[in-house]
């Protein structure tokens, strides 16, 4: 608008640098620690940048056995059997999450078109959904125990595919939602003149047009699942294993030190969910808000 | 064959078929959510005047009932009372923190300056790491011979390895911080949100009237700002209520209780204890509390618009 | 008569490539009207911005009394701004609304108290003094953002488009309150608007602008009566002006326009250059009688439109048609009758500059 007092203008440039450099240090921490060959985990003054990076700690992250081999090396005195290998959360994490993802869009589609367009249930029907979100998950989590033991469900695949599912839809039908809101009704009511059902009319005419926000949906119910860790640590007991709890794994046994692999564990668990979230940055705010404040 | 009473808008479900179709639509949904959370919900109704413990050996639906007097120990739990109250100051702390935080960086990006697209992006870094991951960095900043206490040293001048994560008071300090530093980036970005879509000409006629940039900023952007800002704070502090991972990954609750949150006392009652019967109670105490909460807060909300 | 409030000197204003203000140079008399007319578009609210200080202009200086305001931020200008949408603090009450400029410019709170029931008695908004101000109407809104700015005594006061979320009549009915109010107080206005009746109306006088040139400043009777281009003659009048074509020879020095119906018309010793041109006549002052006269020519009426108090009746001129005004129901369609000219109110439109170059026949004509 007009110039401003250039004292001004830097102070507010100095303090944007002070909120990113905070902003990143953990992040910055996380990375530079999971480069660090072994010797430099825990030394104080602690090294803030490695000279000798290494890749040796993802190297054990993926092939535990290794481990053995590679603290003979260096002073051989470290339990490196924490955990098995990082692979198989991945995979475990990557079929539970997508196929979580699948049933919780799919069905928060199909409800959220209901609502938008039939006004289901009336004003209050998708509060209920809401609900959902807002009770802590451990208060439920006691019951589900015992629930998913009689029904055989604990530790696997389906339970917490179930679990997920439920917990994120009423992420996926108010985000949905409020893209369905946007695409008016009367695009439909035209197919419906030519003849179409009206399923038919939703499947060809709304769903392509609102297919950029139920992807971004998917996506962000995706991160959800992917960083999701209560459910996964109670509603398994070891053959089912997914990222967060390798984290966690990782972590608890840290009693032994284990910084370096820790930080690398930590850094590539973490990466699928921040190449998803920068690439639906604009909807994020919406699906954290189910949706209320839209960008 | 004129339908005149047909709203163009809100065309009627087909009645054909066992179910109607909106109905039909819902279902999947709604079945899942019923068998997910209903029904657990219900069993701890039940559970909760039993003293049930898996380590029993009999059924939960055979527990032995003690009525009401799961919920009389917990009145007199000094741990569960303190994991509440301390729960409730987190979430107060937080709250306050991320608001003022986020409206301060918020109005460092309101207008346009060279690489501000990309500062954003990274000033909301932090929210798009996994809770558990985040936590695990701070596990390591915070450690004795972390990071903060290198920083800490060099600013006092001599060697500081303070034990964080295990001083029954100062433990508190890495968890809220994590959390602050976590979700200030989603508080931020909803207020940014918030002011720029603040109706422009309100404040350009403020500044003729002659208001001083913090007049305006006190007297009329804050004000617009309620809304979203009791949207923003009305969820996060849902969220941050249930708060379980940083804990869980710094402290577990340790030592001796001391940064048990709720979520961390119940998961420790329930899967360390193994006291599931007295934890069902605690929970349909906090189901209470948060759908009481909830509902007071929510009108006020709807009333807003 | 009297010493100029405020005074454009050759402003400009580009937005990158965009030149939306080119150079624009007026002068607002002390408690004068003035009306800044143009289509959207025309760069006059950008100049409205620069006048408040809301935009910075690229070039030229603005003045008020004689003392450049351009680095003056805008804070300071005491100059009020009653915006399109009004711009009423929404959060805060009527009150409030009226008190804010008096509060962030430090008055004392009796005095403040004394202004604002003052002001809020004028314009009739002592009822609702205590009302949040996102629960007015329209008109309501719009006397709050006048009050709150007219509280604070400006220098200048500027409205932009305040009538265009206003019904008809509730235009009418403001149209001359404000007026009132402006004589009342003797502010100097400077007044935004596309609507050339809120201009003619209230000003006391108009300047009209386009593309960001500005076209021509003038009362409202000689911008009616003798506007300098074809944009001003087009854009003032209702129905709009009828624009027939004609060929001009010369006769010496005097310009002659050959018409399809009229025959032939002396302009007198005027500077134009043979070939095709345009008249400009308006329908108020062309008149249809049953009996031949001077300036008069034999024509057929094809349609009549009514107007309710009045009726238009398009009549055949050559190829084309014009419009005339007249009183209702005084003639129908197939009617032959003769159209008269009145000799006095014939603009003479130079094709391509588009300049009037004769508002009238010549003398000897008539």
């Amino acid at each position: 608008m007009r110039k401003r007092n250039p004292w001004l203008t830097l102070t507010m440039r100095a303090a944007v640098i002070v909120a990113l450099l905070i902003s990143l240090l953990p992040i910055f921490w996380l990375f530079s620690t999971s480069l660090k060959p072994h010797d430099e985990w825990a030394e104080w003054p602690p090294v803030w940048i490695t000279d000798s990076p290494t890749l040796q700690n993802y190297r054990i992250v993926f092939f535990p056995e290794d481990a053995r081999e590679v603290a003979a090396e260096q002073q051989g005195s470290l339990d490196y059997k924490v955990s098995g290998s990082a692979w198989k959360a991945f995979q475990d994490s990557a079929i539970i999450s997508t196929l979580a993802t699948l049933l919780s869009v799919a069905f928060g589609t199909l409800a959220a078109y209901s609502i938008v367009r039939f006004r289901t249930g009336g004003e209050n029907f998708p509060f209920q959904f809401l609900t959902v979100r807002m009770m802590p998950p451990i208060a439920v989590v006691v019951p589900m125990v015992a629930l998913f033991s009689i029904l055989r469900l604990t530790d696997t695949y389906l339970g917490l595919i179930l679990a997920y599912t439920a917990f994120t839809l009423p992420f996926s039908i108010w985000m949905i939602r409020s893209f369905l809101e946007e695409v008016p009704a009367e695009l439909e009511g035209a197919a419906m003149i030519h003849g179409y059902s009206q399923f038919r009319a939703f499947l060809t005419v709304t769903l392509p047009l609102a297919k950029g926000g139920i992807l971004a949906t998917a996506l962000f119910i995706f991160i959800l699942n992917w960083s999701e860790f209560l459910f996964a640590l109670v509603l398994t007991s070891g053959d089912v294993i997914t990222v967060t709890l390798q984290v966690a794994n990782y972590v608890s046994a840290s009693s032994g030190k284990l910084y370096g692999v820790q930080a690398a564990m930590g850094t590539i668990s973490t990466l699928p969910v921040i190449f998803f979230g920068y690439l639906i940055q604009k909807h994020l705010v919406r699906g954290l808000t189910f949706g209320a404040v839209k960008r | 064959m004129s339908e005149p009473t047909e709203a163009p808008d809100r065309p009627k479900a087909s009645r054909r078929g066992l179910i109607p179709f909106n109905i039909a639509l819902v279902l999947p949904a709604q079945l899942t959510v019923l068998s997910i959370v209903l029904v657990p919900t219900l069993m701890i109704l039940w559970l909760s005047i039993t003293d049930w413990q898996p380590t029993q050996a009999i059924p939960w639906w055979d527990a032995h009932p003690v009525w009401y007097w799961n919920f009389y120990d917990l009145w007199y739990d000094e741990r569960f009372v303190n994991a509440v109250l301390r729960t409730l100051l987190l979430v107060a702390i937080c709250m306050v923190a991320e608001l003022i935080l986020a409206l301060g960086l918020a109005l460092l990006f309101l207008d346009e300056w060279p690489w501000r697209k990309l500062a954003v992006s990274a000033i909301i870094l932090p929210m798009m790491i996994i809770p558990v991951d985040a936590a695990n960095a701070f596990f390591m900043l915070f450690n004795d011979r972390g990071p903060i206490n290198h920083l800490v040293s060099l600013v006092i001048g001599e060697p500081y390895t303070f034990s964080w994560l295990s001083h029954p008071t100062w433990a508190m300090a890495p968890i809220i911080l994590c959390e602050i530093w976590q979700w200030t980036p989603l508080m931020f970005l909803m207020v940014l949100t918030g002011l720029l879509g603040l109706p422009e000409n309100q404040i350009r006629a403020a500044v003729l009237l002659g208001a001083s940039p913090v007049r305006i900023f006190f007297r009329i952007m804050l004000p617009l700002l309620l809304p979203v800002m009791s949207v923003a704070v009305l969820i996060r502090s849902i969220e941050t209520f249930k708060i379980f991972d940083p804990v869980y990954i710094l402290t577990r609750g340790q030592p001796g209780g001391a940064t048990e949150s709720i979520s961390m006392y119940m998961y420790n009652g329930a899967f360390v204890y193994f006291r599931m019967g007295y934890i069902a109670a605690a929970a349909v105490i906090v189901l209470i509390v948060v759908i009481s909460v909830c509902l007071a807060l929510s009108r006020p909300l709807k009333r807003h618009g | 008569m009297s010493e100029s409030k405020l005074e454009l000197l050759d402003v400009k204003k580009a937005f990158g490539e965009v030149e939306a203000v080119k150079g624009v140079t007026m002068t607002l008399r002390k408690g004068e009207f003035l009306s800044l007319l143009g289509p959207s578009g025309c760069g006059k609210s950008t100049t409205l911005s620069m006048i408040a200080g809301l935009e910075a202009p690229s070039a030229g200086d603005i003045r008020v009394d004689g003392q450049s305001v351009v680095t003056v931020p805008p804070q300071r200008r005491r100059i009020g701004l009653v915006f399109q949408d009004y711009a009423v603090f929404s959060r805060l009450s009527v009150r409030s609304n009226l008190a804010f400029g008096l509060e962030a410019q430090g008055f004392p709170r009796a005095e403040r108290r004394r202004r604002v029931a003052d002001i809020a008695e004028r314009l009739e908004l002592d009822k609702i003094l205590d009302r949040r101000a996102s629960r007015l109407n329209m008109s309501e809104m719009q006397r709050v953002a006048l009050a709150r700015v007219l509280v604070t005594e400006p220098q200048l006061l500027l409205l932009d488009e305040p009538m265009s979320n206003l019904d008809a009549a509730l235009r009418f009915a403001l149209r001359g309150e404000l007026k009132r109010i402006q004589r009342a107080l003797g502010q100097s206005v400077l007044y935004v608007t596309h609507d050339q009746l809120e201009a003619i109306s209230m000003s006391d006088r108009i300047a009209v602008m386009r593309l960001g040139e500005l076209q021509q400043i003038a009362s409202p009777q000689e911008i009616f009566s003798k506007p300098v281009n074809r944009f001003v003659a087009e854009f003032i009048g209702d129905p709009p002006i009828n624009l027939i074509d004609c060929r001009v020879t010369r006769d010496g020095a005097r310009a002659i326009a050959e018409t399809a119906l009229h025959g032939t018309l002396d302009f007198g010793p005027i500077e134009i250059e043979e070939g095709q041109h345009l008249l400009g006549v308006r329908p108020h002052s062309l008149r249809l009688t049953h009996k031949p006269g001077p300036n008069g020519a034999e024509t057929e009426v094809k349609v009549v439109e009514n107007l309710g108090a009045e009726h238009v009746a398009h009549v055949a001129y050559g190829n084309a048609l014009v419009a005339v005004t007249l009183p209702p129901r005084q003639v129908s369609v197939g009617e032959r009758l003769h159209l008269h000219l009145d000799p006095s109110e014939i603009h003479l439109i130079e094709q391509g500059s588009e300049r009037v170059v004769a508002h009238s026949l010549a003398k000897a004509e008539r």
